[in-house]
């Protein structure tokens, strides 16, 4: 999932500020937590508040995503409103903003939020973290599951370093642990520790170029891909 | 066979016979709850909290003395003694008297006018132990049940004198009647419980304490009425000399108890309420230094030990063992001298106290004797009512007749709650529940009220006599609330709950086809059923009511701001009806239930739940993960000090349980998947000898998994040498007569309890080991005369009759009590023992021939079926039960049950008693055949869900979530399961959870109208959200006891504080408020477990931004404030009104803007 957090609420202000008729997008995608119509709703109330604080008058609605990246779900959700408002505040990770952007080219679109990084909820503890950098060329299936990219400062391959003391990492002075003391204790649990001896080649950072993208190659011949263009 | 009845009694209503009451009316069993005083409660009531957790004692008890004075069932008689009983088990004939109260409790509206008038005012009050006073005519406190006055007729000027009358003039509601006489009515009832409680002794016995002559020295339940915010000082920590605040307060124990020539026995409780007086205290004045004196400190129960350990080192107790011998005076500043030994010096010291606290005695109910007379019952020798034996310590020696509480021995709240519904599971062996047929009354068929018709409203507006009437223009009222929308009819009565009112709101629906109702009255925690049941009778759905407090909430705290009061009554019935036109009837939810139970773990509680259950007639599914039943039984040598000899107890048991046929018994078997809730759970059993699956449909489920004695590997070279042993494993060797004598034993007690250090062992008291480890120590020296035994321990902690065994080991055993732990050490195979004997302080070395170690009672590993069903448990690995002290044997979710020693370290007799509760709470539901549930609850839109589960994050009863076995994943809400918080409505993101009665299109209407009054003073307007259980109530308190506030607060009601989201408060801001209060339960109270925190949660963030917008912190507040603190209730309102006056009105730029709002809607995609 995205984990994203909140800006400021002045932050948040200071952007609509040009604009007295504002629509507000909540996205019921995978952003943690979730930032439904409900959340959409308490910012339209506090920057009206705002607006109401330094004496002007702020006109809002509050609707809800399915979600934002997706372009046919939010071009079908949000083009009824695009004529009565000047500015979207989108409620989504960067992803959704991008894309309100894209499909919403009357008017801008602005984040209310910060994306931070993918990661898990630990719903019990209420916390998130950060377990894959979305790398691109993953090693998780050498490492018993626990990712030395996101989990390793060096973001080493080989570990771990010299760094690391009592299975705590030297990084942030001892507090988080040392994923590759993570990742021997894991094999060695369950016998792999032959993985651990093996040496793993540098990675490969062709797949990790900005911006990157995929298209998923068609598996059929141009003279098939004639036929069903003919048929139509 | 012939018929059995359906009536049993409980006599007293104190927290116990409550609890029975309710457990047997529950059940379906007619009940007849006698009780001597005027209110239920008991020794409860009077208290300010309750340990190990501080709960609020009157918030967590006051509505179960309303439900038990409102269920259909039940018979309460107050004010009435049981004078002569005849007959037998199963058909006893019970004389009761009902004294006059001199009082038509029909008509008396507990409004409080007569004892304003009353000039006898200096009487004093029975339930303030003396140091408040009562007039002639009297409630004895706020949260009395029944509300209504009594005429203490030795007092009464009239009644003695023959003159006065004052109060009939007093009186609107024609309630007095001098004329009244006593009653005795007879009872057929087929078995009796016991529940008289206790009193304390008077201290002035040991006259060295000079208890009624030294006015600073008090008794602790004095002191706890002067801790207690709605007491004689209302809260404050006054001494009686010089009414000035004390500084240094000592505490003392053992006064009475524990003495050969006055109580030769333990008091039980006291070290607990020492420790929570003394904690309270620091909490309420940090600056207060509190001294306990004591023997030894005594825990009976789960998470006390903890908190006796937290006393110390987080409240700064200052401990010191040993009683002082005397108290002296100092005569000019009334100090107290007390003269003490210090253990640490080896010093006898003297400290000045401004207060001295007596731990006095628990003794038997005075008249006990009497009573048990009347019903032909044996006390023991210390005059408490004699059981069977030590282990079947709720029967009397009378068949049919049961003892429960603190009348059979010294008990705690929680103990007496879990004896309470055993002896209801054994009263019920004698009776029949009422059938179906009986228990069904008859109404009128249901009014169809579509949510589309155009609202009809009735607004009666009560004047309470002058109560309401005499504070406010009630024609101006009246006037005003005709010209609200939807309200088609409107009338003032001068008291409307009297019964002349009733008939007159029936006629009115009748008449003006009126499709809801809203009473302005008193306040709905007393009166609302009153009004739903009314229009229930007239055809309309009890939920198409509303309450509008206008007497605790305005008459009463406005005494002296007659336009302003009525100003605010305006708008709260304007609140009213704008909530009251969204009203929908409401129909209670039902569930099947199957007719079978099952009982996890087949140990005695398990055992004995199983054959309670069985003997009424449902299937029972008993599971053992062991080859063989009886658990920890089948270890033990002799039970107690009766020497109850285990073996064969358990094959009596056993005997019995197998002549019930309706038991199904699976050893060696182990539960691995549950599905469903109360009423129809789908359980699988695996065997673990041939895997073989047994699939199961329950209705209820119990958990009595136990716990066993550790093996402390690690401690004292145990299991490298054969002669160091556990307990138990010595156990084994009595009844092997492996013993020789003239050997040296030792016993070291605690060993592996009560550390601090998480890595020695747990943290808790085993609570038994004290007395195996006499009984042991007896045993050896009665077979083995010429042993010799040393006992190393740090407190030695027995219950009350096991006291003089004490005694009785101490005169040829030595105790050596230790603050450090000895040291053993096996030399040339030879041990030697060496500890520090703190009373000699000396070393001393002990060459051992055994050494005996007495270890924790762990429970098992119980991960796994604690994720099954769903429920927790605590830090030490016990299951954790719904409330510590209130309901010990259900867990918070419904159909789920507790007994034995997987709930936490208890004796044989107690799991017994647990194991008869909790069959007797799981029949309820197996008699009912349906369960049943208010209908506030949430209601998941699932168009809208988008599954993210927050509100099963913030459920505490298991009752939303994502049921993953749906082709869609949305949320489900169990209606059955719910409590009706409202926790997930305010957390869902997704704005797809409804409550039912509370929904958003109900409050929020609500929060504009509050917005919209005139507020004659024009400004501060505040808005303040309370939540139902404790700030309401608080509000309530306070206005019974007429403490006047500003009146710009427009109070809304909520069940919980965690159902506020924060759009609520922000519409608020919006439409004009100039502050927003937010009163909930005190953390930790909750009446919904943690929907307090919840509210914290979002109550902090919402602070944090509303700052940056620009609206000062200060003018959002939070406040906990519980059901007793009216006074405080006042203070904080009064201070929150002070401050936003100071900040002025919002916004400060003028009030021209307001925004044109758009509806807002979900557009889904």
């Amino acid at each position: 999932m995205i984990i994203t957090q909140q800006k400021d609420i002045n932050e948040i202000y200071e952007m609509i500020k040009p604009y007295s008729k504002i629509l507000i997008a909540g996205c019921d995608g995978c952003n943690q937590p979730p930032r439904s119509i409900n959340e959409a709703k308490v910012l339209g109330q506090l920057l009206e508040l705002k607006a109401k604080t330094e004496g002007k008058a702020l006109i809002w609605k509050a609707i809800t995503i399915l979600r934002q990246c997706d372009d046919r779900i939010a071009a079908t959700t949000v083009r009824p409103f695009l004529d009565d408002y000047e500015a979207i505040v989108s409620l989504a990770c960067g992803l959704g903003v991008v894309m309100m952007n894209k499909i919403a080219d009357k008017i801008l679109t602005y984040p209310a939020q910060n994306s931070m990084f993918g990661g898990v909820q630990n719903a019990s503890e209420n916390d998130f973290i950060q377990y894959c950098e979305t790398c691109g060329d993953c090693l998780l299936g050498v490492t018993g599951g626990v990712c030395p990219i996101a989990g390793c400062a060096k973001h080493l391959n080989n570990g771990p370093c010299g760094g690391t003391v009592d299975g705590l990492c030297e990084v942030g002075g001892y507090t988080r642990p040392c994923a590759w003391i993570e990742i021997y204790k894991r094999l060695k649990k369950f016998d792999r520790l032959d993985l651990f001896t093996k040496y793993r080649p540098a990675r490969d950072y062709r797949s990790a170029t900005s911006p990157s993208f995929i298209v998923i190659n068609k598996t059929y011949t141009n003279e098939e891909e004639k036929k069903k263009e003919e048929k139509k | 066979m012939t018929e059995k009845l359906n009536s049993v009694m409980v006599i007293g209503a104190g927290i116990s016979g409550i609890e029975a009451a309710l457990s047997l009316g529950e059940q379906g069993y007619k009940v007849i709850l006698v009780e001597k005083s005027p209110s239920v409660g008991g020794r409860m009531a009077q208290l300010d909290k309750t340990f190990p957790t501080l709960d609020c004692s009157i918030c967590i008890l006051a509505p179960k003395m309303v439900e038990v004075s409102r269920h259909p069932n039940i018979e309460l008689l107050t004010y009435s003694e049981v004078q002569k009983v005849s007959g037998e088990a199963g058909k006893f004939k019970v004389k009761v008297l009902k004294k006059s109260r001199y009082v038509n409790t029909e008509k008396c509206t507990g409004c409080g006018d007569c004892s304003e008038k009353c000039p006898m005012k200096k009487i004093p009050n029975e339930f303030e132990e003396g140091i408040g006073l009562r007039q002639a005519i009297y409630i004895p406190f706020p949260q009395a049940v029944p509300r209504k006055a009594t005429i203490d007729a030795e007092k009464c000027l009239f009644l003695t004198k023959g003159a006065c009358k004052l109060c009939i003039d007093a009186c609107g509601a024609d309630a007095i009647d001098f004329e009244m006489k006593d009653k005795v009515v007879e009872y057929n009832v087929a078995s009796i419980i016991v529940a008289t409680g206790f009193d304390l002794l008077d201290p002035s016995v040991l006259a060295r304490y000079h208890y009624g002559e030294y006015p600073n020295v008090i008794t602790a339940m004095q002191y706890e009425r002067l801790l207690s915010a709605s007491g004689p000082t209302e809260g404050e920590l006054i001494r009686p000399s010089d009414k000035k605040h004390g500084h240094d307060i000592a505490f003392i124990g053992c006064v009475g108890s524990r003495n050969e020539s006055i109580c030769p026995y333990c008091s039980k409780f006291c070290c607990m309420y020492m420790a929570k007086e003394g904690v309270v205290t620091r909490e309420h004045a940090p600056d207060t230094n509190v001294t306990i004196f004591f023997n030894d400190t005594r825990v009976i129960g789960k998470n006390q030990e903890e908190f006796i350990e937290r006393s110390k080192y987080e409240y700064k107790l200052k401990y010191f063992r040993g009683i002082p011998g005397d108290i002296r005076e100092d005569p000019e500043t009334r100090d107290l001298i007390v003269k003490h030994a210090n253990l640490d010096t080896g010093e006898v010291e003297t400290t000045k106290f401004d207060l001295v606290v007596l731990a006095n005695a628990v003794i038997p109910r005075r008249g006990a004797e009497k009573l048990a007379d009347i019903l032909g019952i044996d006390l023991n020798e210390l005059g408490f009512f004699k059981t069977k034996n030590s282990i079947e310590d709720l029967q009397s020696t009378r068949t049919g007749i049961y003892v429960t509480g603190s009348c059979q021995s010294p008990d705690d709240i929680a103990n007496s709650v879990a004896k309470a519904s055993g002896a209801a599971a054994l009263a019920a062996l004698h009776a029949e529940p009422l059938s179906k047929e009986e228990q069904i009354i008859e109404l009128p068929p249901l009014k169809i009220v579509n949510e589309r018709d155009k609202p009809r409203i009735g607004v009666f507006i009560c004047k309470c006599g002058i109560n309401i009437g005499g504070y406010m223009d009630i024609p101006d009222i009246l006037k005003y609330t005709k010209t609200l929308p939807d309200v088609v009819f409107s009338m003032h009565n001068k008291y409307s709950c009297s019964s002349l009112t009733q008939d007159i709101i029936k006629e009115k629906i009748e008449e003006y086809d009126l499709n809801r109702v809203i009473v302005a009255a008193c306040t709905p925690r007393t009166h609302e059923p009153l009004f739903q049941r009314t229009i229930r009778e007239a055809g309309l759905n009890e939920y198409l009511f509303n309450f509008v407090s206008i007497r605790e909430l305005d008459s009463w705290v406005h005494m002296k701001e007659r336009e302003k009061a009525t100003d605010k009554a305006k708008d709260l019935i304007r609140m009213g009806v704008a909530r009251t036109r969204f009203l929908k009837p409401e129909i209670k939810i039902k569930g099947d239930v199957v007719p079978e139970a099952l009982i996890i773990g087949g140990g005695i509680a398990g055992m004995t739940s199983a054959m309670v259950i069985a003997k009424k007639g449902y299937k029972v599914h008993l599971v053992e993960k062991d080859d063989k039943l009886g658990g920890q039984l089948n270890l033990i040598y002799k039970i107690n000090f009766d020497r109850i000899d285990s073996i064969e107890f358990l094959e009596e048991k056993k005997i019995e349980l197998n002549k019930l046929k309706n038991i199904t018994t699976y050893l060696n078997s182990e539960i691995f998947d549950v599905k469903g809730s109360i009423g129809d759970f789908k359980i699988k059993v695996k065997s673990k000898i041939d895997d073989k699956i047994s699939d199961l449909n329950v209705g209820v489920i119990i958990v009595a998994t136990g716990a066993y004695e550790h093996k402390p590997k690690g401690w004292y070279h145990y299991g490298e040498d054969a002669r160091v042993m556990t307990q138990l494993e010595l156990s084994v060797k009595l009844k092997d007569k492996e013993l020789k004598d003239d050997e040296t034993l030792v016993f070291i007690h605690c060993v592996g309890s009560r550390q601090t250090d998480q890595e020695k062992g747990v943290s808790y008291c085993s609570l038994i080991c004290c007395g195996e480890s006499i009984r042991h120590a007896l045993y050896v020296k009665e077979n083995y005369p010429k042993s010799n035994i040393y006992v190393l321990y740090r407190d030695i902690r027995v219950g009350t009759d096991e006291e003089q065994f004490y005694w009785e080991a101490r005169e040829n055993i030595n105790y050596i009590r230790f603050n450090d732990y000895p040291d053993v050490d096996i030399n040339n195979g030879k041990i030697n023992v060496r500890v520090n004997d703190i009373l000699t302080q000396i070393n001393l070395n002990i060459q051992a021939d055994r050494v005996v170690l007495s270890t924790p009672l762990v429970p098992y590993d119980n991960k796994l079926l604690s994720e099954l069903l769903k429920v927790p448990r605590d830090q030490n690995g016990f299951f954790l039960e719904a409330h510590i002290k209130l309901r010990p044997i259900d867990f918070a979710t419904d159909g789920i049950f507790l007994a034995g020693t997987s709930h936490g370290p208890k004796g044989i007799a107690d799991s017994i008693s647990q194991g008869r509760g909790a069959a007797a709470h799981a029949l309820i539901p197996l008699i009912a055949g349906i369960v049943e549930n208010e209908p506030l609850v949430s209601v998941v839109n699932p168009s809208l869900c988008i599954a993210c589960q927050k509100c099963e994050e913030v459920c505490n009863f298991g009752a939303i979530g994502v049921n993953f076995d749906n082709d869609i994943l949305v949320s489900e809400s169990n209606p059955l399961l719910c409590k009706g918080c409202g926790d997930c409505a305010a957390a869902c993101p997704a704005g797809a959870i409804t409550m039912s009665h509370f929904a958003d299109n109900q409050l929020t209407p609500m929060i504009s109208e509050a917005l919209k009054g005139d507020f004659i003073d024009e400004r501060p307007r505040i808005v303040a959200f309370l939540c139902n259980w404790c700030s309401y109530a608080g509000a309530d308190t306070c206005g019974v006891s007429r403490f006047q506030y500003p009146t710009n607060i427009r109070p809304i009601r909520v069940m919980c504080t965690g159902r506020i989201p924060k759009s609520y408060v922000l519409q608020a801001f919006l439409e004009g408020a100039d502050g927003v209060f937010i009163g909930g339960c005190h953390i930790g109270d909750c009446h919904y477990i943690e929907g307090n925190y919840d509210a914290l949660q979002r109550y902090n963030e919402l602070k944090e931004v509303l700052e940056k917008v620009g609206i000062e912190p200060e003018r959002f507040h939070l406040e906990w404030i519980s059901a007793s603190e009216g006074k405080r209730f006042a203070k904080v309102i009064t201070d929150f009104v002070g401050k936003i006056k100071e900040l002025g009105p919002l916004p400060k730029t003028g009030d021209k803007i307001i925004p044109k709002k758009e509806e807002k809607v979900k557009e889904g995609a």
